[in-house]
């Protein structure tokens, strides 16, 4: 019951947040050089082609009508019309945002799977060559920018040895799997398709590493910075005394407390990898909200950016509310507190 | 006997598996643009748009070389006073849905295009007054005035299947024609085009089929698909080109870049010589670059051989060549007699006496280089030092093109001097001229920041339009040309290229003399297309 509580009451102050964002996001999208109008309409466009349009986008209104018009239209679902696509915004996040939640997703998962258990590696053997090569990979990932790390993995497994597609989501001529969920590695899997699966995993792969690596390696410093810790805590001592085996004592004595503190910060981590999707997407080309995202701050497409914002917003709020719930079922005192 | 017979077998398996893939295999390219690409032919605009729509449909007319030609039109006859049209529609011409082409269709395309008011609508919308179709195969269209460039205009206006177009429209504010299918042209096309549809997403991939009942021939090696991708990232681009999947980037890389790419294997810089003009637009409404001495000076000042070697990628391709004067050679009015431009200091000290300025009394002269594009920004370098030498202060503002679009509306918020390359967007030299020099053209921001504005001009440029016997409109042309000359709003830079990185695998029809028309929205034109890109 408290839990149920506690989550409710963390929906209605992520509410809150969502639409101070969107005051936010909307009157700074307008403050971007540029008459949305204009780009919409081609370089090429008469005066009066440029003023119809400034009329249909409501933009000679005041921003206060513009944002209550824009406010109704969400409420209905509509989050207003892109004038890069010419197409709704809603249909835009509908037909781009699978892709990069499946790239976040792989992303996590390495994040966690990799990072994790690397972190206890390092910490386990503090001191040794093998914690200084997890340390030293961990820094020079840390440094990186991830767009960087992407041309450079796509410069090798791609390009020199050829093991991995260089871009896009799926080879020609295969075509995407039947849309049920949008992440093509899902779909081809519900729908038994393998061969679709292993091209769809092949072409997921680069990019989600690249995204990961960061978050990937903020894990790893945390899991054994944390570790180093519970692993000279007295209750370890007393697991040590009394002769608990090696296994015993490093998972359930000196990784599950660690790894509280670090699961706060890999969602966090998480929600920064959103803003690494925006360069890995186009250094990849893969078709993704991100992706979308640049375009639309590029050809000042205002409701698309203010709906990429809200979503990714939106995305960050699940992500800290779900990692929220998390600490609240390992940590006993989140729970009852 | 039976170890024979199983080689037999295994043979023919092989034979079968081989035949079977070459009986799959297709010729095919890939290009690439900047995103979003819009298949919408009343409603695209830009350069991924016009390519993607010039090989899903047609128009009326086209252009062939440097010519206008009837296209869906069979035959073109103009009235004695010039208003009246009567296109002779072309029989037998398929959609590519099987259905097909009549005149209603054109009559329902160009409504379409003028209610819809986006997309070139412009060029007509205002000139139609009446349009009929006496029968299947007969068009007519009567203008309000006597326009030369109409004819042209008509390459601007793609053909759409009128039924086709009904049957998927949605509920919209045009009346009983709903929302005259928009919707549906997302991701669909209902042209006559060379090539048809397969899939559209527009930030992402493009795939086009060769559509075989096209009643134009195609060449022996066009494309049976042909791809477009968006924005690829120059990494990748050059990645996805040395693996040999994707054939041509596009025009908006450094030319470091094409450079680069030209020392690889099996990839080439390439040029499309452009019927255009490359201009350092000078602001003759605002000090002191009002002072058409100045101007002079700062014309005769600009080192032109500095600006050919930013244009330079290797010894054949080039960003452009030296220009003579407003009018791109082989268009009407051009003057083949006139030198090409060359610094002269001592005329340009000359002209800055004469205009009573110095280095200490003239104004910082603001320069433009907008951050898009690095061979704006080197031709704003190369314009400082120039005017350096001769003693006239400048500052480089590096401005975005948004902030362009939006502050140069006004001559007070407009640069000094800012750099643009004008390309033709119909096949009528009136298009070039209108754009740049004509007072309807200022206030979008770039096409006009010489605000020239002048009354005399103008008049020649609406006598040139209004004129359809070519002999006098080239002299019309030639002395609106010497006008703009004598008023020096301009640094005419270079006759632009395009330049390209593109696969030795694939003949682009720009490469072909005998078949390039300077157009981007022509020149991609896939049906012409030469490639032994071959896949399964």
């Amino acid at each position: 019951m408290k839990l149920f509580k506690f989550i409710i009451s963390r929906i209605f102050s992520s509410s809150i947040t969502l639409f101070g964002l969107s005051i936010l996001i909307f009157c700074m999208a307008r403050l971007i050089p540029g008459d949305p109008a204009r780009m919409a309409l081609g370089d090429r466009a008469s005066l009066e082609q440029v003023e119809a349009m400034r009329e249909k986008l409501l933009l000679n209104e005041p921003i206060f009508i513009q944002y209550f018009s824009y406010l109704k239209g969400v409420f209905r679902g509509d989050l207003g019309y892109s004038i890069f696509t010419k197409k709704p915004v809603t249909q835009n996040i509908y037909d781009f945002l699978p892709a990069t939640l499946e790239l976040l997703l792989f992303a996590g998962f390495f994040m966690i799977v990799i990072g994790v258990p690397l972190g206890a590696i390092a910490a386990k053997n503090n001191g040794k060559l093998s914690d200084f090569i997890i340390r030293f990979f961990a820094i020079f990932n840390i440094v990186t920018p991830a767009f960087v790390i992407g041309i450079l993995l796509m410069i090798l497994f791609s390009h020199n040895l050829g093991w991995l597609p260089i871009a896009g989501r799926i080879s020609d001529p295969i075509f995407p799997p039947v849309r049920i969920t949008g992440l093509y590695t899902l779909d081809s899997l519900i729908m038994l398709d393998f061969k679709n699966f292993i091209d769809s995993l092949k072409h997921i792969l680069l990019p989600s590493i690249a995204l990961s690596l960061a978050g990937l390696s903020q894990a790893i410093r945390l899991t054994r910075a944390n570790m180093l810790d519970t692993l000279k805590a007295p209750y370890t001592e007393m697991a040590n005394a009394f002769a608990f085996s090696d296994k015993t004592i490093l998972f359930k004595y000196a990784l599950k407390p660690a790894l509280i503190p670090t699961i706060t910060i890999i969602g966090l981590d998480f929600s920064a990898m959103l803003g690494n999707a925006f360069l890995v997407e186009m250094v990849f080309d893969w078709p993704g909200i991100a992706k979308y995202g640049v375009h639309s701050i590029m050809n000042a497409d205002l409701n698309a950016i203010v709906g990429v914002v809200l979503i990714i917003g939106l995305m960050f709020l699940v992500v800290n509310i779900l990692i929220d719930i998390l600490i609240a079922l390992i940590n006993p005192k989140v729970r009852l507190g | 006997m039976s170890k024979f017979l199983s080689k037999i077998i295994l043979v023919l398996m092989l034979f079968s598996t081989v035949f079977v893939q070459s009986v799959n295999a297709k010729r095919w390219v890939s290009i690439d643009e900047l995103a979003a690409g819009v298949i919408d032919p009343h409603v695209g605009n830009d350069y991924a748009d016009l390519i993607l729509i010039g090989n899903l449909y047609n128009s009326l007319m086209w252009v062939s070389s440097k010519d206008l030609v009837p296209s869906l039109a069979e035959s073109v006859d103009i009235s004695a006073d010039g208003k009246t049209y009567t296109f002779k529609i072309r029989k037998g011409v398929k959609f590519h849905n099987g259905d097909e082409m009549r005149s209603e269709d054109v009559l329902f395309s160009f409504n379409r295009s003028m209610d819809m008011g986006l997309g070139f609508s412009y060029l007509i919308k205002s000139l139609v007054e009446e349009m009929s179709t006496p029968d299947d195969n007969t068009f007519v269209i009567n203008i309000n005035s006597v326009q030369a460039t109409f004819l042209a205009s008509m390459t601007r206006i793609p053909i759409v299947n009128k039924s086709q177009c009904l049957a998927n429209k949605q509920d919209g504010d045009f009346g009983e024609n709903g929302d005259y299918c928009q919707e549906y042209l997302k991701t669909n096309d209902i042209g006559t085009g060379a090539y048809k549809i397969v899939s559209h997403n527009e930030i992402e991939l493009t795939v086009m089929d060769k559509f075989n009942d096209h009643f134009q021939p195609f060449n022996p090696k066009a494309p049976d698909e042909a791809r477009m991708r968006y924005s690829l990232d120059a990494t990748t681009l050059r990645a996805l080109m040395e693996k040999g999947e994707h054939h041509i980037s596009s025009m908006w890389l450094p030319y470091e870049f094409y450079a680069a790419i030209d020392k690889v294997d099996g990839l080439s810089a390439v040029q499309q010589v452009q019927v255009g003009t490359y201009v350092g637009k000078i602001n003759t409404k605002k000090a002191p670059t009002d002072n058409i001495h100045l101007r002079n000076a700062i014309i005769a000042a600009i080192d032109y051989d500095a600006v050919a070697k930013i244009l330079y990628v290797n010894n054949e391709v080039s960003g452009g060549s030296v220009s003579n004067g407003p009018i791109p050679k082989g268009m009407l009015g051009y003057d083949n007699s006139r030198a090409e431009f060359k610094q002269d200091l001592e005329l340009a000290k000359k002209e800055l006496a004469l205009s009573g300025y110095d280095a200490s009394t003239a104004p910082v002269i603001e320069l433009t280089a907008l951050t898009c594009c690095a061979t704006h920004q080197k031709m704003a370098y190369v314009t400082q030092a120039s005017l350096e030498a001769i003693g006239i202060n400048t500052k480089i503002v590096d401005t975005e093109w948004m902030d362009q679009m939006a502050d140069f509306v006004k001559p007070e918020t407009t640069h000094h001097i800012s750099f643009i390359s004008h390309s033709m967007m119909t096949p009528d030299i009136d298009s070039l001229f209108r754009e740049i020099w004509h007072s309807s053209s200022t206030t979008n921001g770039w096409s006009a920041t010489e605000w020239l504005k002048d009354p005399e001009l103008d008049a020649l440029l609406d006598q040139g339009r209004a004129e359809l016997d070519p002999s006098k409109r080239a002299k019309l042309y030639a002395a609106a040309e010497q006008k703009v000359l004598d008023s020096s709003p301009d640094i005419f830079l270079a006759t632009p290229n395009a330049v390209y990185a593109s696969s030795d695998l694939v003949v682009w029809p720009f490469q072909n003399p005998s078949l390039i028309t300077g157009y981007i929205w022509a020149d991609f034109d896939f049906r012409l297309t030469e490639t032994d890109a071959i896949k399964n």
